[in-house]
């Protein structure tokens, strides 16, 4: 007990506690017994029944209680700023969450995007090569003599001679005046 | 009670009771319990620490190798080399990625002839070819140069160890040998040796850098470090003035005229007089660019720009042109044209033997009175002009390689009456065919000098010219009325004269043969070498094209009339087919296609 105690004495925090309690218990009192002192004070006030004794401690407990003072603004302006910091910060956590979210996704999908356009490319390159390829296989083809065709020559040209230019007189266009028939359509709403 | 043993065993017992428990207060007091905790927190600490600079400082750079091989990644974007398309958009050449297929049977998981059954059906290849490939070494051995992109995923599908595929370029030219004297080819390393692919090197060549991405754990690229304009591929091509199916179309009617006659080459140029835009440029014999190994390297040259001959009366209008100008003579001025005459000892034949207009001359090609045509010229004169048309230069065209005519100094053509009396029917100088078409085209367009071009420009994909090369400007030489007085002399050679071979019914077609000595090395001419050739102004009534063919040492002889007109006249039938060319007196074309068709 005694080495538990004093091993307890060095802490700064248990100093205080000793100071505190000094100052409400009565000074002669060894400090190390609260307890006793609690009951001599009892034992002082002998004869009288705990019932009356009630009222009594209250009163004084009460009187030295520090009252509830209205907060200052002060730290009235703190905690409502307090209050507001906190959902801004849950706002700005949530909207990093949301844009990192989104960063991820979106090179996810740029990458995706652009294994799309790749594989495009390339079709298309292979297209171009095909077509062309493709285009001077039936080239050869059509010169080769037995494929039935011939080259195009002036004989196979349809030669129109182009008509004498006519002096076209201006028609009158007739101009029909359309009536104004709207108003007799009653509302299709009706 | 307990035993003696037992008491004897309590006492020590007890002694060690008192000095355990001693030992566990202090065990148990807190100060001991927070050293030891801190103690504890502090050498885990060090072990961090000494751990954080194993891991940073010694094993650092190593650590760091393998972080950046697992999450950055280095790709070079297929960047092909440009197209190249005609001026209807056909494509002459492209890039397309192939791969080379590389064996490596050390590393194989499975039997040769496994992987073999494997890639056989893929490669079209027997299981015997390719296992006998896999024996020929333990790695690296080539199975395929040009694999294309499909036939290489399907070998990467099959997910074999020990196949390895390398990427590179490849130049297609699907039309093969169509344009391959004006398109030219690259090589394996993929840089231009002739033609345009060696000419416009800078410009078909797009830069490929490579470029430095991280990667995500699944190999998904990370776009945030990709330097700006990375997708913006231009689209840009060259393209060409050249007219495909008109090139198609003369090739044949070429070769076969140069087989026919044992002739060593031919080549045919159209062009647009006004412009200078080459329609056609074609030679024979040719090569497949897609194999051009397999051709002589004589053959990557093209001939009508590179090598020089002597014009021979295909000169002869430029001449009267001269005159006409100076108006040292009119076309229907008389010239006295003797059969033979003798200049400086040398003796010159070709004439009537009696009194021609200029016209005839030129009609019916009479050496004699050529040299009194350009005797009526001042040599100076004379000589100064025939430099202002650019003789002795070179013509500007943008394929590479272009030689400049031979022409002789001003000294020796001033002072020397033989000099420029064989000038008069093109002899003594050479020039390249090329620039007999530019001297013709002067006659076509009313005087200009224009630049003979292939290249349009570069277009992007929506036919927006982004790049075009500066030619240099058309220079007047001639005045209009002086072309317009050539013209009917020109059409007189093909209605009445030496080119009635090149005759298109229904159309006025304007010409000019020629037949040259060719010089035999030794400061003479040969006996037996000419170059045939004939130029075309057509129509001859409202001048467009020039088209030139000639046809280099016909075996058995002959004369531009006889063997290049009548390639010029099926040339003509084609252009006028193909670009919708009206006849000038329509009711003869129809009344030759009824001849025709009985």
């Amino acid at each position: 007990m005694a080495t538990a105690l004093r091993s307890q004495r060095p802490t700064p925090r248990d100093a205080r506690s000793d100071r505190f309690t000094n100052r409400q218990a009565p000074r002669r009192n060894p400090p190390l017994q609260p307890i006793q002192v609690a009951t001599s004070v009892s034992n002082s006030q002998s004869f009288q029944s705990p019932l009356a004794l009630v009222p009594a401690a209250p009163a004084q407990a009460v009187r030295k209680l520090p009252t509830a003072r209205p907060v200052p603004n002060w730290l009235r302006l703190l905690i409502q700023a307090q209050r507001g910091s906190l959902i801004v910060t849950f706002a700005l956590v949530v909207a990093t969450l949301v844009v990192y979210g989104g960063t991820v996704y979106m090179q996810q999908l740029w990458s995706k995007e652009y294994r799309k356009l790749k594989t495009m490319q390339r079709s298309e390159r292979q297209m171009l090569a095909a077509s062309e390829v493709l285009k001077n296989q039936i080239i050869q083809q059509a010169e080769s003599p037995n494929s039935g065709l011939v080259a195009k020559s002036p004989q196979h040209t349809l030669i129109l001679e182009s008509a004498p230019i006519r002096t076209v007189k201006p028609t009158l266009i007739p101009v029909v005046i359309k009536a104004d028939t709207s108003a007799n359509v009653p509302p299709l709403g009706y | 009670m307990a035993s003696p043993s037992s008491s004897r065993t309590s006492r020590p017992r007890n002694r060690s009771h008192s000095k355990p428990s001693r030992l566990f207060a202090w065990a148990n007091s807190l100060k001991f319990r927070a050293v030891l905790v801190w103690g504890l927190l502090i050498a885990a600490m060090g072990a961090l620490v000494i751990n954080l600079f194993y891991v940073q400082i010694v094993q650092g750079s190593l650590l760091r190798g393998i972080a950046q091989s697992h999450q950055v990644t280095q790709i070079r974007p297929f960047m092909p080399r440009r197209n190249i398309v005609d001026r209807d958009g056909n494509i002459l050449a492209l890039d397309r990625p192939v791969f080379t297929l590389f064996a490596h049977p050390k590393l194989f998981k499975l039997s040769k002839e496994e992987v073999a059954e494997k890639l056989s059906p893929i490669m079209e290849r027997p299981i015997a070819t390719l296992v006998k490939q896999f024996n020929e070494g333990e790695t690296g051995v080539r199975i395929e140069y040009s694999l294309i992109e499909d036939i290489s995923n399907r070998i990467i599908d099959l997910r074999l160890d020990g196949l390895e595929l390398i990427p590179h370029q490849q130049r297609l030219y699907p039309h093969k040998e169509v344009a391959a004297d004006i398109v030219g080819f690259v090589d394996g390393e993929h840089v231009g040796q002739a033609g345009l692919e060696l000419s416009q090197q800078n410009i078909l060549t797009r830069p490929s850098q490579e470029i430095r991405l991280r990667q995500m754990g699944d190999g998904a690229l990370m776009p945030d470090q990709i330097p700006s304009g990375f997708l913006t591929q231009d689209d840009l091509q060259l393209r060409l003035t050249l007219d495909t199916r008109l090139q198609r179309a003369v090739q044949p009617i070429l070769k076969q005229q140069v087989t026919k006659v044992g002739a060593k080459k031919g080549t045919v140029i159209v062009m647009d007089a006004y412009t200078g835009e080459l329609l056609t440029l074609a030679s024979y014999p040719s090569y497949d660019p897609n194999q051009y190994y397999k051709a002589k390297p004589e053959r990557y040259k093209t001939w009508a720009i590179t090598d020089l001959y002597e014009p021979g009366s295909t000169f002869k209008p430029i001449n009267v042109a001269i005159a006409l100008e100076n108006k040292t003579v009119k076309p229907d001025t008389l010239i006295d044209n003797p059969s033979a005459i003798s200049i400086d000892e040398w003796p010159i034949t070709g004439g009537s033997g009696g009194s021609e207009t200029v016209t005839d001359i030129v009609i019916n090609s009479y050496n004699v009175g050529m040299v009194h045509i350009v005797d009526t010229l001042k040599p100076e004169v004379y000589y100064a002009w025939l430099r202002r048309l650019g003789m002795g230069g070179v013509v500007g065209v943008d394929l590479p390689s272009e030689s400049p005519g031979q022409f002789k100094s001003r000294k020796q053509f001033v002072e020397n009456r033989i000099d420029r009396a064989v000038t008069a029917f093109g002899q003594g100088f050479s020039l390249t065919p090329m620039k007999l078409v530019q001297l013709h085209a002067t006659i076509a367009n009313g005087g200009k000098l224009v630049t003979p071009h292939v290249i349009q420009g570069l277009f992007d994909s929506k036919g927006r010219l982004y790049w075009r090369p500066s030619l240099p400007a058309q220079r007047q030489v001639f005045s209009p009325s002086t072309t317009k007085a050539i013209l009917p002399m020109m059409e007189g050679v093909v209605t009445q004269g030496t080119g009635k071979a090149a005759q298109l019914p229904g159309y006025h077609v304007a010409g000019k043969t020629g037949t040259s000595q060719k010089a035999n090395g030794f400061g003479g001419y040969s006996e037996s070498a000419y170059v045939t050739s004939f130029v075309s102004i057509f129509p001859a009534d409202k001048p467009r094209y020039v088209v030139l063919a000639v046809i280099d040492e016909p075996a058995g002889g002959g004369y531009g009339g006889t063997i290049a007109a009548p390639v010029v006249k099926e040339v003509l039938q084609v252009l006028t087919a193909l670009e919708n060319i009206p006849p000038s007196v329509p009711g003869e074309v129809s009344a030759e296609s009824e001849n025709s068709a009985d």
